[in-house]
């Protein structure tokens, strides 16, 4: 019985989303349970006011053969970035694109810097504050003297700031 | 000192740096209470910056050119910083909208007053003036008369090119001192947005 679930949960997963296969036995009436747990992946990028990338990294579980794509992808959701911010004065605008299981959010702050977040199915709400805080950082670090806007952010510090954000709020 | 011990203090220089760079993304960014800075030593860096710019050019057009750049460092900076200290973080997406912030929060963050006027001219709807009657950072700069058409504020329109293109404004910004009775440094700052910022400011209008 257990071997057959397992095989058709295999089955169920789709192509570009990650597993963990979990059983659990709770006994009684039940027979063994499946338990499918998504582990989400993220693909992050900061692009700067001359459509250069500034910054980029991932978070969660990435599969190789995916990494180009995700590129790609937020890539393409710049274009629509480019029509949505006359639209409207707000940073955060929210889903701007969508490619299969993937939803492109992005953030435009003041200086037309623009975070790019790829992501799985997710309530906004967590997505916003993970923008916002990045904003913070990507404020306090175009504030030093010696860092050129428009140029790679190579800062230690920053990469390991902005996962520790990714994990409070995402993963 | 052998290469080991190279190796070693280098490691130490470099952890030293990024604990220095774990504190630069703590630092608070809102408004301190005594976040200015003394005129006098504003202006005696400001003398050092165009005699800095000055033995690096050959004409007047170059010098304001260098100067215009370094404001625009300052520009994208100041331009990100007021945003983050307003109540509500927003983009200024429109050419009005930005001169009006320019004029207003963008001057009193740099100069602490507004701006002493913000007219369009009357002879091209696309181009824009900002005034000010004394501005402060050229209080202390006498330009010599064989250098008469040199204007020193195009440090200032340096930072108003920037704020411009970053809100995705692109413009031409010149400044031009323009004595006045009583206001022998009156400056005006000439903004000359480019064809398309027009044509999407027509379409915007039209649009909403």
């Amino acid at each position: 019985m257990s071997t057959k679930f397992l095989k058709e949960g295999i089955d169920n997963v789709q192509i570009g989303m990650d597993c963990h296969r979990e059983m659990l036995q709770p006994g009684g009436s039940h027979d063994s349970m499946l338990i499918v747990v998504m582990a989400a992946s993220f693909y992050f990028a900061i692009v700067g006011t001359n459509d250069s990338p500034l910054y980029e990294a991932e978070f969660g579980i990435q599969r190789e053969e995916n990494k180009y794509l995700q590129q790609f992808v937020v890539h393409a959701a710049l274009d629509l970035v480019d029509d949505v911010q006359f639209m409207t004065s707000g940073c955060y605008l929210k889903a701007v694109d969508r490619y299969n299981d993937w939803t492109v959010s992005a953030y435009v702050t003041p200086s037309n810097a623009r975070f790019m977040l790829l992501h799985e199915a997710k309530p906004e709400d967590p997505i916003r504050s993970f923008f916002a805080a990045c904003h913070e950082l990507y404020l306090r670090t175009l504030l030093n003297p010696f860092y050129e806007a428009n140029t790679s952010i190579l800062s230690q510090a920053f990469d390991a700031k902005v996962h520790t954000l990714a994990k409070k709020y995402l993963i | 000192m052998t290469s080991q011990q190279q190796v070693q203090s280098l490691l130490k220089l470099d952890t030293k740096a990024s604990k220095r760079s774990t504190l630069l993304l703590e630092q608070p960014v809102t408004r301190q209470r005594r976040d200015k800075v003394g005129l006098s030593s504003f202006a005696f860096l400001f003398a050092e910056m165009i005699r800095y710019s000055q033995n690096r050019v050959l004409g007047i057009q170059d010098l304001e050119a260098k100067l215009n750049e370094l404001g625009q460092r300052v520009g994208v900076r100041v331009l990100e910083l007021t945003m983050s200290r307003e109540k509500i973080v927003r983009r200024e997406t429109r050419v009005l909208q930005m001169l009006v912030y320019i004029n207003s929060v963008v001057w009193r963050a740099l100069f602490d007053k507004q701006a002493d006027s913000l007219e369009r001219s009357t002879e091209n709807e696309d181009e824009y003036m900002i005034t000010d009657n004394e501005p402060a950072i050229l209080k202390y700069i006498s330009v010599p008369r064989e250098m008469a058409s040199f204007s020193p504020g195009a440090f200032v329109s340096g930072v108003v090119e920037a704020i411009a293109s970053c809100c995705q404004c692109p413009a031409r910004v010149t400044s031009h001192v323009v004595p006045a009775e009583g206001m022998p440094l009156r400056t005006v700052i000439l903004l000359k947005f480019d064809k398309e910022v027009m044509e999407r400011e027509k379409r915007l209008e039209s649009g909403k």
